[in-house]
């Protein structure tokens, strides 16, 4: 270690609040922005570095960039148009916006969605999360330069969009999950258009075990890096794959069983180390177990019945006052919605509380002092945070 | 690090003679069956009722007055014009339309140098896209703006026989509003409202195949609706 | 010594050759790696669309001398390593402006682009670029420790500083190649490459997620086509003077062309698996692995 030896006796010393005693004038440190317009960025975001020489004595998370006031937006906005807004929150994984959305609603109306359209959601759920791993997966590789992986899982990613496509008429933002339903069933021939995907998906992600978990450089640059320790999980409110790697076995989906997950058999993915490697494999692993579930999905759902509730008008919808908070286990973590009705047509206060949140803020500000900077990209991903869920 | 994680990344090679996945010619892929991608209308069947302009949160859609259609009782004379630097392809608009008119094609590119061409009138002015079959279409089965009609209470057939108080008592003031709200305020005399003949509406209810099944009687109405005050006079047209 | 001014012109229609030639490889290479990624890649022409588009756009900003000069540096030291070493053997054409000694400049010519990179990037005032820079110039030092250990295992091996000496005494057959003669110097000087050739694990240089993006992102317009064209060149010029040193050099094109493409091949082979060291974690591996490597290999001669 002879050539990079941390000298702790230069980092700043903390103020009487707490803060650091940053002198930018000594030339011993540098004010780095990494984002908003940089390849080593999760989205539109920023984060701004101080540091000392190759090593980050303080990260800033800036956000705004993307900033279209959605909450707002919507209180001006009657339920139904809503709906195709909340897809909005999260590009590469907009279903939970609208799961939970919808449900928010259908919780505070009294309206029962029909069990063939919660077969769906939970099917859309999960191609959405699979979705989401595979970029995350490229991600997280193309971060520290293995960019074939992300060839690969946009590969993936794109058979996926193709059978969304096909399902409900979008690629990204499928805007499918209407309130009180979902829009449309299956179409002819999905099942086997589904299972082939699947094939590729599981030879590809074979591949990318292959490439990318057995790989010297890789491990190198991974194991023993950004580690969470547990006894941050509740302090930061840590969900999903983040907590999970740490050891504990948080899953909405298991603990408060929405949609129809209680009639699927899974077990949560946990991983035990919580270093960008281990979070990684449990993405990884996590992600093959969707596949799992979609098989069981299509092989139990039910392929006739009403697909959307009785609805009242949406022109004119009211829902009754009430306030209430729904939740999912999104591929990053626990994604919820707290609505707010007060008897009008509008919703009084909708709020999303999105995993990225806490994991972008407060969790990857304190993660981020004492790394070097080559390795903020990587440690950023392995979070997995989408920036639009932060400034919602 | 074992031997297998420096050896073990180099099977990435064996995609070397196997067909590349990519998409040689992007730019020619057709859409699937039901994308949501550029709007026609049936400018025939369209009566210009304003709904689609109403529901879209985005402020995408303006009615405006088009050559060779007339005002006429039961028909604005407007067309839907969309503003495609608006549009989020959400097909609320086609979920919501009165008359199933609106619908989605396919097809999803279109160049122009002038920005101002992507404000047209889907129907009026021509497109390639006008005749193609595909695209995302609202099934009829389902309407946004209320399916069923509130049922109006009756009384045992002995009690009424002599009376005229099932006529007196008509709807609760619920399940007036209801009942109401599936009006959709177009302000054309028109029967855009699939109810029962209740005011006004001199367009033969023969346009609108849904009315059969706005006239099933259904007891069980599941939202319930806040017992406020209408706000809205149900006598919009 | 009388100078053949004949041979300007021959150097010149080198250079020429060269370049075509590193324009077409360079795409070549990107669509095999491509194929790695299940791609179909660019086309082969894209790299001459780019250039051409680059060198029709004029900057709007000015950043001071040093940073104009920065490009011109670093094509000069392709160009300038190239003339001076000889492509073909045996080719009067093509032999260029070798001369005795010419080990010891071209050497310096590797290093002397990098140099003027980081002078001219380094004038620009972005902070990523002088992370780039100094990224850049430690690692690229440490890289060519390796280089220069096997050059000199090489050099002491055929008791001569003379590019064309050195290729003449490979000739005769395969065997005859430093490769088999000296396996050592030709396995550290080919780690060497490596670390050379920007690709991963080692690139962690123009790296750009890892924040510097150095060069490219400075440089633009007209600035950044000189770039692509020494990016044609510089390679080639590199791989010739690895071919001539270790691997017998080239006596005809086709030889050239083919020996060229499978070190080229041979970088991308590498890098399409890896993911990148951080800096100091490659210097560390240049230093355990490479560079004892080396050493072996003088005391192997
Ligand atoms: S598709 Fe949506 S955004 Fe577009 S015009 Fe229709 S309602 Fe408006
Ligand atoms: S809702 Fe349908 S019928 Fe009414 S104006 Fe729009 S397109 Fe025409």
């Amino acid at each position: 270690m002879a050539l990079y030896t941390p000298d702790r006796s230069q980092y700043p010393a903390k103020k009487a609040d707490g803060t650091l005693d940053i002198d930018l004038a000594s030339g011993k440190y540098l004010k780095l922005w990494q984002g908003p317009n940089h390849p080593g960025i999760t989205g539109n975001m920023s984060v701004e570095l101080t540091v000392c020489g190759d090593e980050v004595v303080e990260g800033k998370t800036h956000v705004g960039y993307l900033h279209r006031g959605f909450e707002k937006l919507m209180e001006r906005r009657s339920f139904i148009q809503c709906f195709p807004i909340v897809c909005r929150i999260c590009v590469p994984e907009p279903d939970f916006n609208e799961y939970c959305y919808a449900a928010a609603v259908e919780d505070l109306s009294g309206i029962q969605s029909p069990e063939r359209a919660n077969w769906m959601r939970a099917l859309i759920l999960e191609m959405g999360r699979i979705n989401s791993y595979l970029m995350y997966l490229g991600g997280q590789a193309g971060a520290l330069g293995l960019g074939v992986i992300g060839q690969w899982t946009t590969y993936a990613r794109d058979l996926m969009l193709d059978r969304f496509e096909e399902m409900t008429g979008a690629r990204i933002y499928h805007m499918f999950i209407l309130p009180g339903g979902v829009r449309d069933g299956l179409p002819d021939g999905f099942d086997q258009r589904m299972e082939e995907t699947l094939r590729e998906i599981e030879s590809t992600m074979k591949d990318v075990h292959d490439v990318m978990f057995h790989n010297a450089v890789f491990k190198k640059r991974t194991v023993g890096q950004g580690v969470i320790d547990p006894a941050w999980l509740d302090q930061y409110g840590v969900t999903g794959p983040n907590a999970r790697a740490a050891g504990v076995a948080k899953d909405v989906r298991r603990d408060q069983p929405y949609l129809v997950y209680r009639e699927l058999e899974f077990e949560p993915v946990i991983g035990h180390d919580s270093d960008i490697y281990t979070r990684s494999d449990v993405r990884r692993r996590d992600l093959l177990m969707s596949v799992d579930l979609i098989r069981q999905i299509l092989a139990k759902m039910p392929r006739s019945g009403p697909l959307i509730a009785d609805m009242p008008s949406m022109l004119h919808w009211k829902i009754p006052r009430g306030e209430t908070y729904v939740r999912g286990e999104c591929s990053r973590g626990e994604y919820g919605y707290y609505l707010v009705t007060d008897g009008s047509g509008f919703p009084r206060r909708v709020n999303v509380r999105g995993p990225s949140y806490t994991h972008a803020m407060a969790l990857l500000e304190r993660m981020i002092v004492n790394i070097n900077i080559s390795d903020v990209a990587a440690l950023m991903v392995s979070l997995h945070t989408y920036p639009p869920e932060i400034e919602r | 690090m074992s031997v297998r994680d420096v050896l073990s990344p180099f099977t990435a090679w064996k995609n070397l003679f196997r067909d590349p996945v990519s998409i040689p010619d992007p730019l020619n892929r057709a859409a699937a069956p039901r994308y949501r991608g550029f709007h026609q209308n049936d400018v025939e069947k369209c009566i210009g009722c304003g709904t689609c302009e109403t529901i879209c949160q985005n402020g995408a859609i303006d009615m405006v007055p088009v050559e060779g259609i007339e005002t006429k009782s039961g028909d604005s004379g407007l067309r839907p014009r969309i503003d495609y630097g608006r549009c989020c392809w959400c097909a609320l608009c086609v979920d919501v339309c009165m008359t199933k008119s609106l619908t989605m094609s396919n097809a999803y590119t279109w160049v122009e140098n002038d920005p101002d061409l992507f404000c047209f009138t889907p129907g009026v002015d021509k497109k390639h896209w006008d005749n193609a079959e595909l695209g995302y279409h609202c099934p009829t089965d389902r309407r946004i703006t209320g399916q069923v009609r509130a049922h109006m209470r009756e009384l045992e057939p002995e009690t009424r026989i002599d009376s005229f108080v099932e006529i007196v008592q008509g709807y609760s003031v619920e399940e007036a509003i209801l009942e109401a709200d599936r009006c959709v305020a177009c302000g054309l005399p028109c029967a855009t409202a699939i109810t029962s003949a209740a005011w006004n509406c001199s367009t033969p209810a023969t346009r609108f195949p849904a009315s059969a099944a706005a006239s099933a009687p259904t007891s069980a109405r599941t939202p319930a609706l806040p017992a406020t005050k209408a706000t809205r006079s149900p006598s919009a047209g | 010594m009388s100078f053949d001014w004949m041979k300007i012109p021959y150097a010149l229609l080198t250079v020429f050759i060269v370049f075509n030639y590193g324009m077409l490889l360079g795409a070549l290479i990107q669509k095999i790696g491509a194929r790695a990624g299940r791609r179909h890649g660019i086309p082969i022409w894209q790299n001459y669309v780019d250039l051409i588009k680059n060198y029709g756009q004029r900057t709007s900003i000015t950043h001071g001398v040093m940073f104009y000069l920065g490009p011109v540096f670093r094509l000069t030291g392709g160009i300038g390593l190239l003339l001076f070493v000889p492509t073909i053997y045996g080719s009067y054409m093509f032999s260029n402006l070798s001369f005795a000694g010419d080990l010891i400049l071209a050497l310096y010519f590797v290093f002397f682009g990098t140099l003027g990179m980081a002078l001219g990037a380094g004038e620009s005032g972005h902070p990523h670029a002088a992370i780039g820079i100094t990224r850049g110039l430690s690692q690229v030092s440490v890289a060519e420790l390796p280089f220069a250990l096997a050059v000199f295992a090489v050099a002491l091996q055929y008791q001569t500083l003379s590019v064309t000496d050195i290729v003449a005494a490979q000739q005769g057959g395969v065997m005859n190649w430093t490769l088999f003669t000296n396996p050592l110097a030709v396995a550290a000087a080919m780690l060497a490459f490596l670390g050379s050739m920007m690709r991963p694990p080692f690139d962690v240089v123009i790296a750009p997620q890892e924040i510097p993006i150095g060069p490219p992102t400075e440089y633009h317009s007209a600035y950044l086509a000189l770039m692509q064209t020494n990016r044609a060149i510089f390679p080639i010029a590199k791989m010739v003077i690895y071919m001539n040193l270790f691997f017998g050099g080239a006596t005809s094109w086709p030889e050239f062309a083919v020996k060229v493409f499978l070190l080229y091949l041979f970088s991308a082979f590498v890098g399409v698996c890896f993911p990148r060291f951080r800096v100091e974690q490659s210097i560390r591996w240049f230093l355990i692995w490479a560079v004892p490597l080396g050493v072996l290999a003088i005391l192997w001669v």
